[in-house]
């Protein structure tokens, strides 16, 4: 049996094979330590674990002050780029980034699959 | 006829909320997390901590995305089970809050709370004629 950040990690290198522009693909734990890491040449993994960690806690804290229920994802979208961050496990988030809308959103659509994908395999 | 800032963007809060029945609730907050103005019928929902929390994730996320050389910060949404709460940046003056259902037409939220995050700027800003 593969171990569960082994799974994590073919699946989201998965992922980068499909869209190139995507800039980073990282799994992390609450903390901010790298668990798993597919990154572009010029981008730093453990800066965008650890701002990851820190919009994740944050957000988990806004859904409870909100009323809102147990926290899913967060999606930060700029100027020239998106950044969004989602809950695998209690122990593991993924973050990706990218600058291109269409690859973004295109692989958002199968990052948001992995949770339940990795449930079923668990 | 003479209408302060705060009526102007209670008015503008209102409007917003009658525009879609997804949205629950809205606040307009300060970049220091005071709260300007708000509609929040939302059930136990801290207007305090609605305001604190909204300026916590606005000046983390510009500070994410000024590290992660992606430009100017613009929006930020956070799904949950029971609901979304999408965050505007208003200028540069502080953010618009918007609680939404779940299931809600994110489009249509995205198009009316961009157009009253324009307006609330003008407003804060003076630009209005406030």
């Amino acid at each position: 049996m593969i171990s569960l950040s082994k799974e994590l990690e073919a699946r989201l290198t998965l992922v980068m094979a499909k869209y190139p522009a995507i800039l980073a693909l990282i799994a992390f734990s609450p903390d901010g330590l790298v668990i798993a890491s597919l990154v572009k040449e010029d981008r730093e993994k453990e800066q965008i674990s650890a701002l990851s960690a820190m919009l994740l806690k944050d957000a988990q804290r806004a859904t409870t002050t909100f009323g809102f229920g147990r926290f899913k994802r967060i999606l930060l979208v700029s100027e020239k780029g998106y950044l969004t961050v989602i809950n695998v496990t209690e122990e593991i988030s993924i973050a990706m980034l990218s600058n291109e809308r269409d690859a973004f959103s295109k692989a958002f659509l199968d990052i948001v699959k992995i949770p339940e994908m990795l449930k079923n395999s668990m | 006829m003479v209408i302060d800032k705060g009526k102007a963007i209670e008015n503008a809060l209102n409007d917003l909320k009658m525009s879609s029945s997804d949205i629950l609730g809205a606040a307009v907050v300060s970049l220091d997390g005071l709260m300007i103005a708000s509609y929040l019928p939302v059930r136990n929902v801290d207007p305090e901590g609605v305001g604190a929390m909204s300026a916590a994730l606005l000046g983390l996320s510009r500070k994410a995305a000024e590290a992660l050389r992606l430009g100017e910060f613009r929006e930020v949404y956070i799904k949950s089970n029971e609901g979304m709460i999408h965050l505007y940046a208003v200028s540069s003056e502080g953010v618009l809050a918007v609680l939404t259902r779940q299931d809600a037409n994110i489009g249509m939220v995205n198009l009316e709370s961009r157009r009253v995050a324009k307006q609330v700027g003008e407003i804060l800003s003076g630009r209005a004629g406030f």
